[in-house]
């Protein structure tokens, strides 16, 4: 029995042909080996291979166990043991992410939210997943403190997703953040109070150092390093930065000229104020009181002497001003250079932002590390050994990476298109209160919010809705600061069922308010320039006038017609710049309606009017056409008359005619008579001078 | 490295699976295909943990691969660039590139697609080479090998003697050191 326990198990047992063949003999591949087996093999009765312990010495005996055992070692694909270990890690996490995942969340919520707000907390159905990166729960529910029978909010179904694979990229991308149903101050079926509240109040000081007190201490002592860490990375950025240090010696500079030029500017005043006065005084001579030559002189003189004074005076100011303006000139250069300065720190800034994350951590590192120390004790100075040790052994690694890194197989890299992602982007957010489907639900979404909205291609959206008990408002804007994008904003805004009171700029259509129900949709789109249009489109339905006492038919009229309209549409169109509205253009079915309406009732007036007017035209017509008739007459025997008077005139004319045509025979001939006495009487002389020629 | 080529000899002349060194021995070449340094390299590695294949004879062929597989380099960037130049394939390289870790794999790198390629294009006729070699060492050329005069010589060298004796510390099969 003692022999039998010496051999390996895989012979102790009797084997059939089959099993000797399978188990045995296929797992060995060495010749020589088969053939020791071979030879020590026995048969039994039944026709089974067994080995006999006797037969074999210590050194056969070694060497079947060497045997057997690599015939085990040849089972399988897997190795046992590394295959066991891998299945129990994967068992594992498989467990911790079925059963204890969820649970170890819930609960260390529960404790630390409960810690915060002294009051019971309940996370309903929380689910996390650590590789997708999100944490989420159906119902959070935190009694107050206070008032044990009421919630102090009670929230919805929420979650919050990160890409984790951006992490990597520190990019950090946070892919939804959504808290639905958020209420306050909501009823409680039991209390909401701690058990543990009345020992922590009758004993502060132990709580504080306690159980309770952990959580608290660790957050005051986060508190502690964030701060002094923050203001250690605001230090050291500041340190890197141009523009504060040029700034301080541009102000110094400053400072020293308006001190310079606070002085000259006095005495340079004070000069002209003198001369001023002066004049004052000799300008205020009576002219008339000169009554000698000599006082006109002096008088004289004394004004060109001031005039030489106030001329000095002025090129002194001037002089002093050309001289302001050259020493100021520097201010123009350094704003210019404080500007530049702002520029390349502002870019400075930007790419530190991108090393923010390792650069806050070190600094972080580094202002903790008296605080821990101070706290913590040896254990800190543990923890900084392992650290460093760590810090060592990756550096080591990364110096011998370069002995194994295939440092001359380079390769080529072949590039595919990466997208691009921000910063940061927050790509789903989204906050509502109140029950859904509820009155007092309002809802706040906001989608693509980023920095950096080139690379992310997307427009940032803000969505925004509430209903109170009747009423609606939604709203949905778009601000795209892209280049290429025509609109810095677009919105669109929706108004349900609001009521509108108009009491104001209603004294020309004679009325004194409108109450009215009304829809509006709104829309605006705003450039980069901050320019830009929009237009409201305004349904008003139940209207109801209050009108003033008419002062006229027309404003009566008026008050008529609008008491019948009930209802209208109002679409208006805007356009600004600069902030200011810059053309507004109202359209309405009410202008149309009153003007039409205006229209017949002022045509049928105007008819009216016709009437009148042509009755009476009629009744004015006759009179006078009867006087004119008598006048026609009367003027028709004038004209007779004066008829007469011309043809007599005619004939007086014709008689006068004759008696000139007479006359001037008449004349004629006596002329004719005398020429020819004068012609004798100058022959006669003629002759009696004996002149030739006669 | 002594320890190391005594395991590769123990295995070779031990009660071990050929398949094993020959997986062992395709397995090698595929990693000393593929550069080091990538996060390919150790996602093929770390597999080959868990599976039985002979690590010495792993090891030992990654290494002496390594020695001269610059040599293959030119075949080596051309398949990558081949297969990386795939328009079929862009898509999905695309993808690859966009997916986190991915590119850690160094996937677009010329050797390590073309090595991969390659060595997965080898990988079944190397292996049954090394089953095949294996199996023929051990039948046909031990033990003639152990009796030869020179493999006697070769005991009377220290560091031979000192592979020898890590052979049999290896093995206590093979009887044919030492007579």
């Amino acid at each position: 029995m003692s022999t039998s326990k010496k051999l390996p198990k895989l012979f102790r047992k009797p084997l059939s042909s089959t099993q000797l063949q399978k188990k045995v003999l296929k797992k060995i591949y060495v010749k020589s080996e088969r053939e020791f087996l071979n030879s020590k093999l026995e048969r039994n009765q039944a026709g089974n291979y067994f080995l006999d312990p006797d037969k074999f010495d210590k050194a056969e005996l070694k060497r079947l166990r060497s045997l057997a055992k690599s015939i085990k070692k040849n089972k399988g694909v897997l190795v046992g043991w590394k295959a066991g270990l891998l299945l129990l890690i994967l068992l594992v996490i498989l467990g911790f992410n079925l059963f204890l995942k969820d649970r170890i969340f819930e609960k260390t919520a529960e404790r630390y939210l409960e810690q915060v707000f002294k009051a019971e907390v309940d996370l309903q159905e929380p689910q996390v997943k650590l590789f997708s990166g999100s944490v989420s729960f159906e119902r959070l529910i935190i009694a107050d403190a206070q008032q044990p029978l009421r919630n102090l909010a009670e929230i919805g179904a929420s979650r919050l997703s990160i890409d984790t694979g951006r992490l990597l990229a520190r990019k950090f991308i946070i892919n939804e953040l959504t808290c639905s149903e958020i209420r306050f101050h909501t009823e409680r079926r039991r209390s909401g109070a701690l058990e543990s509240t009345e020992p922590e109040k009758k004993q502060p000081a132990a709580s504080q150092a306690g159980n309770s007190g952990g959580l608290a201490e660790m957050g005051a002592l986060g508190l502690q390093i964030g701060s002094e860490s923050a203001q250690s990375l605001v230090e050291s950025y500041k340190s890197s930065l141009q523009s504060p240090e040029l700034i301080e010696s541009v102000n110094q500079r400053y400072r020293e000229s308006r001190q310079r030029w606070e002085a000259r500017s006095a005495t340079v005043d004070n000069r002209i104020q003198s001369v001023r006065t002066r004049s004052e005084n000799v300008l205020g001579t009576d002219i008339d009181s000169i009554d000698s030559v000599s006082k006109a002189r002096s008088y004289l003189e004394e004004l060109q002497g001031l005039k030489v004074s106030v001329r000095s005076a002025r090129r002194e100011a001037e002089a002093a001003y050309e001289e302001f303006e050259h020493d100021t000139e520097y201010i123009s250069r350094s704003r210019e250079s404080i500007e530049t300065a702002i520029d390349s720190d502002v870019e400075f800034l930007e790419e530190a932002v991108g090393s923010f994350t390792s650069d806050s951590l070190k600094v972080v590192t580094e202002t903790a590390k008296p605080i821990l120390r101070a706290r913590f004790g040896s254990l800190f100075d543990y923890g900084e050994r392992i650290s460093r040790t760590h810090r060592q052994l990756k550096a080591t690694s990364t110096q011998k990476k370069s002995k194994f890194e295939d440092g001359r197989r380079r390769g080529t890299l072949v590039h595919f298109p990466m997208r691009e992602y921000p910063g940061f982007l927050l790509e789903h957010f989204e906050v509502s209160t109140g029950a859904a489907h509820d009155t007092g639900f309002s809802e706040f979404i906001v989608q693509n919010i980023t920095g950096e909205q080139e690379v992310v291609g997307k427009p940032t959206s803000v969505s925004f809705s509430t209903a109170a008990e009747v009423q609606r408002v939604t709203s949905d804007l778009l601000i795209d600061s892209r280049a290429d994008s025509e609109y810095l904003l677009q919105g669109t805004t929706d108004l349900e069922l609001f009521p509108v009171e108009i009491a104001e700029g209603m004294g020309s259509i004679s009325t004194e308010s409108l109450k009215a129900q009304s829809d509006t949709e709104l829309q605006v789109f705003i450039k980069p320039d901050l320019s830009g249009k929009g237009q409201a489109n305004v349904s008003l339905y139940d209207m109801s006038f209050s009108f003033q006492n008419p002062s006229s038919e027309f404003e009566r009229a008026v008050q008529d017609i609008l008491g019948g309209v009930k209802s209208t549409d109002l679409n208006i169109d805007f356009e600004f710049s600069d902030g200011n509205i810059s053309a507004i253009s109202v359209e309405s079915e009410l202008d149309s309606l009153l003007s039409e309406r205006i229209s017949d009732y002022t045509r049928q007036r105007a008819d009216e009017a016709a009437a009148q007017m042509e009755t009476a035209l009629y009744e004015y017509v006759d009179e006078e056409l009867n006087s004119n008739e008598a006048l026609s007459e009367d003027l028709r025997g004038l004209g007779r008359e004066l008829r007469n008077d011309i043809q007599s005139a005619e004939n007086l004319e014709q008689l006068l005619e004759q008696e000139q045509q007479r006359v001037e025979a008449e004349i004629r001939k006596i002329q004719n008579k005398v020429k020819d006495r004068a012609g004798d009487a100058l022959q006669d002389l003629g002759g009696d001078l004996d002149l030739p020629g006669f | 490295m002594i320890t190391l080529l005594a395991r590769f000899i123990a295995a070779l002349n031990a009660n071990s699976r050929p398949g094993e060194i020959g997986a062992a021995f395709a397995c090698g070449v595929l990693l000393a295909l593929i550069p080091f340094g990538n996060l390919l390299w150790f996602g093929l590695f770390i597999p080959f943990f868990f599976i039985k294949l002979h690590s010495g004879s792993l090891i030992l062929t990654i290494v002496l691969f390594k020695l001269f597989i610059g040599l293959t380099d030119p075949l080596t960037d051309a398949a990558g660039l081949w297969i990386l130049n795939q328009p079929a394939l862009e898509p999905y390289f695309t993808q690859a590139v966009n997916t986190p870790l991915l590119p850690l794999t160094g996937f677009n790198n010329s050797l390590v697609a073309g090595g991969l390629l390659i060595g997965a294009g080898l990988w079944i006729p190397l292996f049954f080479l090394g089953r095949t070699a294996v199996g023929y060492y051990r039948t046909g050329i031990r033990d003639r090998i152990a009796a030869s005069k020179l493999v006697k010589s070769f005991e009377k060298v220290p560091w031979l003697r000192k592979l020898s004796t890590a052979v049999r510390k290896s093995t206590a099969l093979y009887q044919g050191w030492n007579g």
